[in-house]
């Protein structure tokens, strides 16, 4: 399978990035960074917005990467090689759904028995359950 | 401000670095080596710094027209710069890393 730019960024974007809250200038600014990637930087004066503009800011420097041929730093837990990568091995994938709570966490895995398409990533944004 | 080294120490030794713009933090990169990559939509701009044997160094800003940037990409920018060697302990930048 050819994975497209934007196919390889959807997929990176879903990760799990190590997100770090930062203060911000002025009270009410929300600013998130991202600890592998620090050119990725979310501000906003709200949380639907730093979010969707860390994510964007994420894109940006992903796709420089890739565009350059070079893979971007990745949390420690990825596995390599990338799915669109040389020597990329079927079968070893494992989609699993984490739900936080203030009070209990499960979680249900799900084998995949194929390779992973982008639309098959672990998780996004979307799939956010913030605790009550 | 004329001479961006000075700008840049600026940078380095502002602890609320509140008074910098997108020109101001381009104009460093752009004497340091930075190229700009290729934009996405949106404002957010990302600068590269291609190293022989080693990982690019990359950061991002936001391109705000005449605003001043927040402090994070500022500190963020430093940062980076700092932890691959490009500036000293007072901020300054070694002649022989400056492309």
């Amino acid at each position: 399978m050819q994975w497209s730019r934007e196919q390889q960024i959807f997929y990176l974007q879903r990760l799990p990035w190590t997100i770090i809250p930062e203060p911000g200038d002025d009270p009410g600014d929300f600013v998130l960074t991202i600890a592998e990637v620090p050119a990725a930087i979310g501000t906003g004066t709200s949380e639907k917005a730093v979010i969707a503009d860390l994510f964007e800011s994420l894109a940006s420097a992903l796709a420089s990467y890739l565009d350059a041929n070079e893979r971007p730093p990745l949390p420690r837990r990825v596995r390599l090689p990338l799915p669109w990568e040389a020597g990329y091995r079927k079968s070893s994938q494992r989609r699993v759904r984490i739900v936080m709570s203030a009070h209990s966490s499960e979680i249900e895995e799900e084998p995949i028995n194929d390779v992973l398409t982008p639309f098959e990533v672990t998780s996004g944004p979307q799939d956010w359950v913030p605790a009550n | 401000m004329g001479n961006w080294r000075k700008l840049l120490k600026e940078m380095a030794l502002d602890d609320r670095p509140t008074n910098y713009t997108y020109s101001d933090a381009s104009r460093v990169l752009i004497n340091l080596g930075f190229t700009l990559a290729p934009q996405r939509s949106g404002s957010h701009r990302t600068w590269r710094l291609e190293r022989k044997g080693l990982p690019s160094l990359v950061v991002g800003l936001v391109e705000n027209g005449h605003g001043k940037l927040k402090t994070v990409y500022i500190k963020k920018m430093i940062s980076t710069l700092g932890s691959a060697g490009l500036l000293d302990s007072h901020g300054g930048v070694d002649d022989a890393v400056v492309a």
